[in-house]
């Protein structure tokens, strides 16, 4: 499902070329659950950017099925992140003026999906993850595990065949977070392939790979 | 549509979170396109409303020789008689108020009405039915047998007459000129002159009577008729105006030959040609004195909307850097840049839809303040001021401009943020940006330029208008009161001359009055001499043919002491210079005081006093001069002193003004002179009593209005403009809490921080003002004839707008600078 070749990321700083990511090659299969770990500043929130295509600066080559991404203008990269990618942030990145349920309509509105459709996957999804009780709620009303729950279904709400989340459970209690982990390892055996960031051995564990980063280097596996 | 819908839900919700910042958009906006409106209304009642109740007003075309479109009547006669390209001619005159009483009603007390005497086809050209009766006919108005009648106005018939049908034939009397009503115009019908609202129009065959102006549609040189025609349907306005001038072409002619004048007259007088104007929407001469106020009060209050904008974009911009994590999610969740941006913009749309509808209402409210600066005679005008379709579509596109241009930047400049760098930060933590910085900093530059232009121009209109207001007329406004009498048709030239004197004699005598006098001229006001051309005397008359041309004004004894003119030499008039009565006696030597330029331009360093003039041409004139007193304006305060030749006043004119000076407070005299006039000649009406300061006033009124309206909106752009600067610091104070907490860790002393933020202020400050003063260089010329006193480049003004607006801005600067002062660096340092 996705093929990187020699990815290579720099910043350009006053000392020189800064490398935050060297000669990444990696080959994920669909349905799969890959967890990347390593230490502070390692460049796993870059890697996980380039995958989801909000970073589109970088060389190597990057392939998601069959199409090749570093070949892809900007425009066609948010093409591709619409149709397969969800995203779930550290600090849950809900959008505080809106509600629960219009945090999950969010990303349908910008889908050319029509209203009464929109209404009805919104309403399957809030049913899905147990929060219909909340959908009129704003996130500052709701704990810290209910708005990552919130935050995992707006991710999946337009069915990503790729779901990456960037240190999930890093805000989360321990309990939360083996909730959010079960989930993630129920979406993944319905089919979602996942890649997440933890420094967790716990939840890494709740993964069938495990890839170690370091100074932007990747460890044999 | 439904994402527009959603985009305007959550513009809504985002707009009620920060209830502060909407408030201050919104009332900003309302005010600015609230003035714009206001001003705009008063644009489109003057000059863009098509008139109400008329068929085809685009048809319409105003008659004028050479762009003057006030015509003798024996023009229109001539033209309407002849012309074939047009469907009809109808000429009217001013519209103005005259006594009225209703023939059988209990009413003794005349009541003034606004009327217009118009030519029989005037209703028909406009194409305006009778909803009663009959309108005027060409039958009405026939030439030398006019039929005495009169028709009223929807308005007037419910006002009035209840809405009586039996008002038809009722018998009414204009000026004691009996007129029988024969018809009502239709609703909402108000005639042809805009800003007017007759209640009677009258055939002008009926002038002579009326108005006892005998040779009113004789005369040649009377200019007193707008003419106005109705073109065929495809019939050019070119191909009309041609047809006409050979008509006008004609009759000049033969006019010209008739009255033998010199070649360099002739020629001029045969220059002359016709032009057509369209008068689809009526005619008014306040267009010719207001329009180019109006288009300059356009262009400041469009400087203020957009000062503004630049001052919403600001804040927008501002605010945009703290949203930056909400437009990165929204991107990480798929939203294109143009979604974004949509979304911004429709924030900003609803916040200028908002202020539009509130600016509308506001609009509603200022324009009636507005009217209220433009006079006709003597009272506002009758514009139509509510809203119609021009009106709102111009609202609606000023909210949506404004909204575009304040929004546009911010959601430019704020969705192009590095999503990858904006995510993974907490909020705030990439407020630093210096490029987002440096348009800020831009932003508040141009409002700064744009206020010190504003204010430049406002500082340049007080200027005029306190210089108009203390030029030495020559004469003493305060203490001074002046009315006229409203004489009815029984008084003829002796009870005229017999009412003036005893008048003159009881106000003298009125407790508080000092002296009263009587003068042909309305001095300040409307009313200025009589033109008396080739004044001679021997030394004159040795030298050339040609002598001193001077206006002649008619004063009665205790003109000059009652006027606070200085009396230079010799002695004013007395009772005894009332020149006898008979032919003989009017000729012998007329005793005459000249103003101080008349007596040198005639007499050199001579006295003149004793000595004697005349009109060239006519030695039957010979004068006495009996004193000389200083040189005065009558007029406008504008103008030059005018050359002024005084004379005794005959007793029996019937438009003379009476003033009368008092010892203590003007106004209080106006019970005693209403009660004198009473007593002496109960059915006499006083009118115009007003004080000298009043006139004044009002012959000031559109400098008024330019200054007081212009120091208004400068000041609200000063406003908004330090608003903005005291955003832009308060932001950058408290972006760089940190820095400055470690500065003042490391020993930085507080005045050093203070005067750091201050720098960055003034500096802003500075650079606006400079820019400010070159546009105000290049500007301020266009103004140049509305000014008197001032230079369109007074250094006096550059110089104390610049020094009012740095000393504003340094207070707003100091503001932000003093709370950077107080930084605890304990507590900064914490932060983080
Ligand atoms: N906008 C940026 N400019 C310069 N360097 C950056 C930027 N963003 C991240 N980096 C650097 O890239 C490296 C990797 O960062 P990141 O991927 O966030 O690490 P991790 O998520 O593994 O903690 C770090 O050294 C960080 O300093
Ligand atoms: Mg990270």
């Amino acid at each position: 499902m996705i093929q990187l070749k020699n990815i290579e990321k720099c910043y350009q700083t006053r000392a020189g070329k800064n490398y935050v990511l060297r000669q990444i090659n990696l080959e994920i299969e669909e349905g799969d659950f890959v967890t990347f770990m390593g230490p502070s500043a390692a460049g796993k929130t870059t890697l996980l950017n380039i995958l989801g295509m909000l970073d589109g600066d970088w060389e190597g080559e990057y392939y998601l099925y069959d199409h090749a991404v570093h070949d892809l203008k900007p425009k066609e990269r948010l093409a591709l992140n619409k149709q397969y990618i969800g995203f779930v942030f550290q600090n849950f990145n809900l959008l505080d003026t809106l509600t629960v349920y219009e945090n999950l309509d969010v990303p349908l509105s910008y889908r050319n999906i029509k209203g009464s459709e929109r209404a009805s996957i919104v309403c399957d999804t809030l049913d899905r993850f147990g929060i219909v009780g909340k959908k009129d709620l704003f996130p500052s009303q709701l704990s810290g595990g209910q708005q990552q729950l919130v935050g995992v279904a707006r991710a999946v709400i337009a069915n990503p065949k790729l779901l990456l989340a960037d240190e999930p459970t890093g805000n989360l209690h321990s309990s939360q977070g083996e909730a959010i982990m079960d989930l993630f390892k129920k979406l993944n055996r319905e089919g979602t392939t996942i890649i997440q960031v933890t420094h967790n051995d716990k939840y890494a564990a709740y993964s069938k790979r495990i890839i170690r980063l370091k100074d932007g280097w990747m460890e044999k596996e | 549509m439904a994402t527009l819908w959603q985009d305007i839900r959550y513009g809504l919700r985002m707009l009620g979170r920060n209830p502060g910042f909407t408030a201050v958009a919104v009332v900003t906006l309302a005010l600015g396109i609230g003035a714009n409106t206001a001003i705009f209304t008063l644009i489109d009642a003057l000059l863009l409303k098509p008139l109400p109740g008329v068929q085809d007003p685009q048809q319409l075309v105003l008659v004028t020789d050479n762009g003057w479109a006030s015509l003798p009547y024996p023009l229109y006669e001539h033209l309407h008689n002849s012309s074939q390209s047009l469907l009809g001619l109808f000429a009217s005159s001013g519209v103005s108020k005259r006594k009225m009483k209703v023939t059988g009603s209990e009413e003794v007390k005349a009541e003034s009405v606004w009327n217009q005497p118009v030519s029989g086809n005037f209703f028909s050209v406009l194409g305006a039915p009778a909803v009663l009766g009959r309108m005027l006919t060409a039958n009405d108005d026939r030439p030398g047998a006019p039929q005495p009648v009169a028709v009223i106005s929807y308005d007037f018939w419910r006002r009035r007459f209840g809405q009586d049908p039996a008002v038809i034939g009722k018998i009414i009397t204009l000026e004691d000129v009996p007129l029988t009503i024969v018809g009502v115009a239709p609703r909402g019908f108000l005639g042809f002159v805009v800003g007017s609202r007759p209640d009677l129009w009258w055939p002008i065959q009926m002038v002579p009577q009326v108005q006892g102006w005998e040779d009113a549609l004789a005369s040649e040189g009377s200019q007193w008729l707008q003419i106005v025609g109705r073109l065929k349907p495809g019939v050019a306005q070119t191909q009309a105006r041609d047809e006409l001038d050979v008509i006008f072409k004609r009759m000049r002619l033969e006019q010209a030959d008739r009255q033998r004048l010199s070649d360099k007259k002739r020629q001029d007088f045969l220059s002359h040609r016709i032009e057509l104007q369209s008068a689809g929407t009526g005619f008014t001469w306040l267009r010719r004195d207001f329009l180019r106020l109006l288009s300059i009060l356009m262009g400041i209050v469009g400087l203020v909307l957009l000062v503004a904008c630049t001052n919403l974009a600001g804040l927008l911009l501002a605010r945009g850097t703290a949203r930056q994590r909400e437009f990165g999610v929204r991107a990480a969740l798929g939203a294109g840049r143009w979604a974004l941006v949509r979304q911004f913009v429709a924030e900003s749309l609803l916040l200028a839809a908002v202020g539009g509808v509130l600016g509308l209402l506001l609009a509603q409210w200022g324009v009636r303040l507005l009217a209220n600066y433009i006079p006709e005679y003597g009272a506002s005008v009758l514009l139509q001021l509510t809203p119609d379709v021009r009106i709102l579509a111009f609202t609606f596109l000023v909210s949506v401009g404004t909204g575009l241009l304040f929004g546009l930047l911010p959601a430019v400049r704020t969705t192009r943020a590095d999503l990858a760098t904006t995510l993974k930060n907490e909020a705030g933590a990439l407020l630093g940006r210096a490029s987002g910085q440096l348009w800020n900093k831009l932003l508040v530059v141009s409002q700064i330029a744009l206020t010190c232009l504003l204010l430049i121009g406002a500082g340049l209109f007080v200027r005029t208008l306190q210089t108009l207001k203390a030029v030495d007329a020559g004469l003493a406004r305060e203490n001074l009161v002046l009315f006229r009498l409203d004489l009815g048709r029984e008084y003829n030239a002796s009870r005229r001359a017999q009412l003036h004197q005893e008048l003159l004699r009881q106000l003298e005598s009125l407790p508080g009055v000092r002296s009263a006098t009587l003068a042909s001229v309305l001095s300040m006001g409307s009313r200025g001499g009589y033109f008396m051309p080739n004044l001679m005397t021997d030394a004159v008359a040795a030298k050339t043919t040609r002598g001193l041309h001077c206006s002649g004004v008619g004063v009665a004894p205790n003109y000059l002491q009652t006027m606070g003119i200085l009396l230079l030499a010799g002695r004013d008039f007395g009772p005894e210079d009332l020149p006898t009565s008979g032919a003989e006696g009017r000729r012998a030597l007329r005793k005459v005081i000249l103003s101080q330029s008349v007596a040198r331009s005639l007499f050199g360093q001579d006295n003149p006093v004793g000595r004697q003039l005349w009109e060239s041409g006519r030695s039957e004139s010979t004068m006495e001069v009996i004193g000389v007193a200083r040189d005065v304006q009558h007029q406008k305060l504008r103008d030059k002193p005018s050359t002024t030749l005084f004379y005794y006043v005959d007793m029996e004119d019937s438009d003379g003004t009476f003033y009368v000076r008092s010892r203590g407070s003007a106004l209080s005299m106006a019970g005693g002179i209403r009660r004198t006039v009473r007593e002496i000649a109960p059915d006499v009406e006083v009118t115009g009593l007003r004080t000298m300061e009043d006139v004044v006033d009002d012959q000031l009124r559109q400098e008024r209005m330019l200054s007081q309206l212009a120091s208004f909106f400068s000041l609200s752009a000063l406003a908004l403009a330090c608003l903005g600067l005291y955003g832009i610091l308060s932001y950058a104070v408290s972006r760089r809490t940190r820095e400055i907490g470690i500065r003042m860790a490391l020993g930085a002393r507080r005045e050093t921080v203070i005067l750091g933020i201050m720098r960055q202020g003034m500096m802003l400050a500075l650079i606006g003002c400079g820019l400010g003063i070159i546009l105000a260089i290049g500007l301020t010329r266009i103004v140049s004839n509305l000014l008197y006193g001032v230079t369109p480049t007074d250094p006096l003004t550059f110089a104390f707008v610049s020094f009012v607006l740095i000393a504003v801005a340094a207070l707003a600067s100091y503001l932000p600078a003093r709370r950077a002062a107080r930084i605890d660096p304990m507590v900064a340092l914490r932060y983080e």
